[in-house]
């Protein structure tokens, strides 16, 4: 009697959850972990040299028999995190830790979503032609209540997330963090968006460049832009921000230092990611053009790669410090997209945040051709490899293409939104109808 | 001139700001406006087109691509006839002990005397599909070491091992062969890879075993416990399938259809063909020989008569010969079977022969480096005529066209109609991700329905394991089909239908990258049907559409196809025997093609249950709303 009351209020409460699909699918996850036996220890997508589970175990076994997890080529995993691994390992929480942070990285990424569609309306709302502007935007409100939903939805609906997930790769490790420091930022609190990207950066080299974006935004958080006042300036929050982040990737590092005894695990982790040793193929950009460069001159496209991944990100700042949820999705992108060792957690985790720009939908957003892009070298990237390692039928220039394919599907998506969002502007502050001579005309782009 | 369609397309689709497209284009209203007509108008172009690659002046000649081959370079040294047909005799005297097994101790015995590192492989078969059953087996092969290199790289030459109680005709003459060659060359100082002599047993089974167990992975699904080798000679270059039947042959024909649909490099086959020109044999390409004129009418159709049948026989994924299984390790391998057809040539001589396989192996022995030159992807309208990737790809896109174009037109619909609501939320999301991934889930779920009906089949109704799997597989179909005739409310026919055709499109094309024949028959049998679904007012119409649908079914058009090629097989049988026949031969062609994805890693009928299936339950679910 009790019990099946029980069962009834239960399954109402479900029922009425507005996410049911969001739960069939995190369900599906967990049955697709158990069950799947693909083997996709050796898909390149998935697995760059700086995320495989793999080498975790061999850093550790090394460690404990030689003493030095870095004396081979194979481990670039940095020192406090092969410590946690051995101790997760040894009480068999290895794979749970991973289910956590997945399922944590989904529904910390929903807050996330939620607190920018709260500052995007705001952001809105405070441009000039205010009436004009909210009809850019007809159901403001539902587009923040929905938006947790919806980043829900694009997190565990994503393919790319769901084989970073099922394949174990570590990247997952990185993703909360990032999330995490994410959600520090939008919540305007310095202490736990730097700390959190620390770890990420201590993690992943690539990580240090978001602490611009995420300083932008605590900034205009903060309020500083607007008020006049002297204390605390904008400046000050720059410098706490940098201290904060300086003194907790400082103390990892130097901690790193105290239980290897050495320093040679940053040759091991940053030089490795640095100076892109391992040319093996990937997602990304540098293996292919680093093997066909002459020697003589890998040097010098080594440093315009580099340059190239974090460059950006000023002429960015310069011009969108005042949009800082697009600056943040830009640069969070273009570091997945540029980076020397890709894999698809790193993707699949800026494009879980794609549905905030739902509302340039109407405004530019080749979304057919996107949507076909983004499938067709999803499809054909497997299928190239395969015919190109297994059958032997293809060459390195089939796969080579695809991936190029799809970072320029990515930047693509990516500079419809960086569009849209101009485009969004601009008609905010005009208005939607146009009159030129008492003409109604229409805006494109030619 | 397709760039500039493209950017028009994307320069139109993306011009959005007034909330209404422009369709300035006149090209892009053609598509939009016009896009029944322009899809069967594609669709018969398409047809027409491919249907025309098989003309002489579409196709191209064939050439030899690598140079290292140097075909017919050497001087033919192989002169034992009587060495061979020794071999045979005693061969046939030794098979003649065991009608239903293999002379295994005689065969190493031979190759033992010949010098040969001799190694044996027994395997089993652990058949988990009803009553569980293990068949075992067992392969001999002998290496001829080569004198001027370390074992790296090794070159095949294989025969399979029919018992005289066997249904297939023997292959002893391949053997006899085989060993005459070994006992030629085996003291020959120019060997630069060694040469594998193998000898499989149970047809496709041996071979599948062998080569796992030489490379030591096992791609299907780990059914063939194949043990290990003792003796290996390194990276296999490539590899030649003897068939050739103890009698008369008059004509060799060449095997080139793989596993999967996967083809050898074009060089090895034209190799195989010019040298059997040299050594004036007659070879064959599916049994026919090329028309003497090609640009004829005539010529034309038996052209085209080749090509189709090249292509029904790849489009099946299952492999002509025992060659098919090496493709998948990135080996190339042809089958050369002799054939019997009085009064079309001269029997051909074990002299002959052996100077062919000579001449194959002097060539393969001059490679530098694997096959890569010419093509890996083609069609044959002859034994010298190819239709490259470039060539055939062209009519093919324009073939599968029309379900991109029907996706693009749905779409149009949809947007336009979402921005006179002015209203984002008005498409269900939710719903029609829910009802995509429940069809898939749905589809993947039929993984497992093969062994629960062979298993409940066997309990309760004393099925054999074909006619439960088979029964099963319609009753499945029939319950999936009724749980989705229930209308859903408030359905978005339209999304649903698109997102359906742009999978439909890009399953057609992702399969003709692997295997062309299986996309040309998907796209010729598949695109009018699901083009003819669509919203119908009347009840009537609703039912037309559905039985459109119906007929777009896996099992409907399993049962078509089989139906036509039992009518066209026994022309003069009476329709009911040609129906009873169909009927069984579709009972045991589900089981084969089970049998062939779970043994050999045949991918037909994962990508069917896993991507078509449900495509066709998207389109049942919607169709007439």
């Amino acid at each position: 009697m009790c019990l099946s009351t029980c069962l009834d209020i239960s399954m109402s409460m479900l029922l009425h959850l507005r996410n049911m699909l969001v739960i069939f699918i995190g369900l599906l996850h967990l049955v697709l972990k158990k069950i799947s036996n693909i083997d996709l220890r050796f898909r390149p997508e998935i697995f760059v040299p700086t995320n495989h589970a793999d080498r975790i175990k061999e850093g550790i076994f090394l460690k404990n028999i030689i003493g030095n997890a870095y004396s081979g080529d194979l481990v670039h995993e940095q020192p406090l995190f092969l410590l946690a691994f051995e101790i997760l390992q040894e009480y068999g929480l290895d794979s749970i830790a991973i289910t956590v942070s997945h399922f944590a990285c989904g529904i910390l990424l929903s807050w996330v979503g939620r607190e920018i569609a709260i500052d995007i309306v705001k952001g809105l709302k405070r441009n000039k032609v205010s009436e004009s502007s909210l009809s850019l935007m007809p159901h403001a409100e539902d587009y923040v209540n929905s938006m947790g939903d919806w980043i829900l939805k694009a997190y565990f609906c994503n393919p790319l997330v769901l084989l970073t997930y099922i394949s174990e790769s570590t990247s997952i490790f990185n993703n909360i963090c990032l999330a995490a420091s994410l959600y520090g930022t939008v919540k305007g609190s310095m202490v736990l968006s730097s700390i959190f990207l620390a770890l990420a950066a201590y993690r992943d080299l690539y990580a240090i460049p978001m602490l611009i974006p995420s300083t932008v935004y605590i900034i205009s958080k903060k309020n500083c832009l607007k008020t006049q006042r002297k204390w605390p300036s904008m400046y000050t929050y720059v410098f706490l921000n940098l201290t904060i982040f300086i003194t907790t990737l400082g103390f990892f590092l130097f901690y790193s230092f105290k239980i290897t005894g050495t320093w040679k695990f940053l040759d091991a982790t940053y030089g490795f990611v640095l100076k892109v040793t391992d040319l093996r193929p990937n997602i990304g950009l540098f293996w292919y053009f680093f093997i066909e460069v002459f020697g003589d001159f890998s040097n010098f496209f080594l440093y315009v790669f580099q340059v190239n991944t974090i460059f950006y990100i000023v002429p960015l700042t310069m011009r969108f410090h005042k949009h800082p949820p697009l600056l943040i999705y830009a640069v969070m992108s273009l570091l997945a997209i540029y980076k020397a060792y890709p894999s698809i957690a790193d993707i699949g985790i800026y494009i879980s945040l794609s549905p905030l720009w739902i509302y340039t939908f109407n405004h530019t957003w080749h979304s057919l051709q996107l949507l076909f892009m983004f499938v067709v070298s999803c499809i054909l990237g497997p299928i190239f490899w395969s015919l190109w390692i297994y059958s032997g039928t293809a060459n390195a220039n089939f796969f080579y293409a695809m991936t190029l394919f799809f970072n320029a599907s990515q930047i693509f998506l990516l500079t419809n939104i960086v569009l849209g969002k101009i485009k969004c502007d601009f008609f905010s502050e005009n208005g939607l109808d146009l009159t030129i001579d008492e003409k109604k005309v229409s805006l494109c782009l030619e | 001139m397709a760039a500039t369609l493209v950017l028009k397309i994307m320069g139109v689709l993306s011009n959005r700001t007034s909330g209404k497209f422009s369709l300035l284009d006149p090209l892009v209203k053609i598509v939009i406006t016009w896009n029944r007509n322009v899809c069967y108008f594609c669709y018969i172009f398409g047809i027409l087109g491919f249907v025309s690659l098989a003309y002489e002046s579409v196709s191209s000649g064939v050439y030899i691509s690598e140079n290292a081959l140097l075909p017919g370079l050497v001087h033919g040294q192989f002169n034992s006839e009587s060495v061979a047909r020794e071999f045979l005799t005693s061969i046939q005297e030794e098979a003649s002990r065991y009608p239903n097994g293999m002379p295994y101790a005689w065969i190493a015995a031979q190759f033992q005397q010949l010098g040969l590192d001799v190694g044996t492989q027994d395997f089993v078969l652990r058949y988990n599909i009803g009553p569980k059953t293990n068949y075992t087996g067992r392969n001999v092969y002998g290496i001829l070491r080569a004198r001027r290199h370390s074992s790296r790289e090794s070159v095949v030459l294989a025969a399979p091992y029919r018992p005289p109680n066997s249904v297939f005709t023997p292959t002893n003459g391949g053997i006899a062969l085989m060993l005459a060659f070994a006992k030629a060359f085996r003291s020959a100082s120019y060997w630069a890879k060694d040469i594998i002599f193998l000898v499989t047993e149970h047809e496709h089974l041996g071979m599948e075993a062998w080569l796992e167990a030489y490379h030591r992975v096992s791609p299907a699904a780990g059914l063939v416990d194949s043990g290990d080798l003792k003796e290996r000679a390194g990276s296999i270059q490539a590899a030649i399938n003897l068939e050739i039947p103890e009698g008369r042959a008059s004509y060799i024909d060449v095997k080139i259809e793989g596993l999967n649909g996967q083809l050898p490099n074009l060089d090895l086959v034209n190799l195989a063909h010019r040298l059997c020109r040299r050594e004036r044999v007659q070879s064959t390409f599916k049994k026919r020989v090329d028309p003497y004129d090609g640009t004829s009418l005539e010529g034309f159709l038996e052209n085209l008569e080749t090509m189709l049948s090249m292509m029904s026989s790849q489009a099946t994924g299952v492999p002509t010969g025992n060659h098919g299984f090496f493709h998948r390790f990135g080996i190339e391998a042809i089958t050369l079977a002799g054939y019997y057809e009085p009064g079309m040539h001269h029997p051909i001589r074990y002299h002959e022969l052996g100077r062919i396989v000579e001449g194959i192996f002097r060539s393969l022995n001059n490679l530098q480096e694997r096959f890569h030159q010419s093509f890996f992807f083609y069609l044959l309208s002859g034994t010298n005529r190819y239709i490259s990737i470039g060539v055939y790809m062209i009519p093919f896109s324009i073939m599968a066209a029309p379900l991109l174009l029907r996706a693009v037109s749905i779409w149009f619909d949809l947007v336009q109609s979402h921005n006179a609501q002015k209203d984002l939320t008005s498409l269900n999301y939710d719903q029609v991700c829910g009802i995509i991934i429940l069809c898939h889930v749905f589809g993947s779920c039929l993984f497992l329905l093969p062994s629960t009906a062979a298993k409940l089949g066997l309990s309760y109704f004393e099925f054999e394991t074909d006619e439960s799997v088979y029964y099963g597989f319609i009753l499945a179909s029939v319950i999936i089909a009724m749980l989705l005739m229930f209308p859903v409310k408030r359905i978005d026919a339209r999304a649903i239908r698109c997102i359906a055709h742009l999978e439909m499109a890009t399953l057609m094309f992702a399969t003709a990258l692997q295997n062309i024949s299986l996309a040309t028959f998907q796209a010729f049998i598949v695109t009018p049907l699901f083009l003819g679904t669509g919203t119908a007012s009347s009840r009537k119409g609703v039912f037309f559409k559905r039985l459109i649908v119906l007929l777009a079914h896996p099992v409907m058009i399993l049962h078509v196809v089989l139906l036509l090629d039992a009518y066209r097989t026994f022309p003069e049988e009476t329709p009911p025997s040609i129906l009873l026949k169909s009927l069984s031969a579709a009972k045991r062609s589900v089981m084969y093609s089970l049998m062939d994805s779970f043994v050999y890693g045949n991918k037909m009928y994962d990508t069917c249950i896993q991507f078509y299936l449900p495509i066709w339950m998207l389109h049942w679910l919607t169709a007439g709303q």
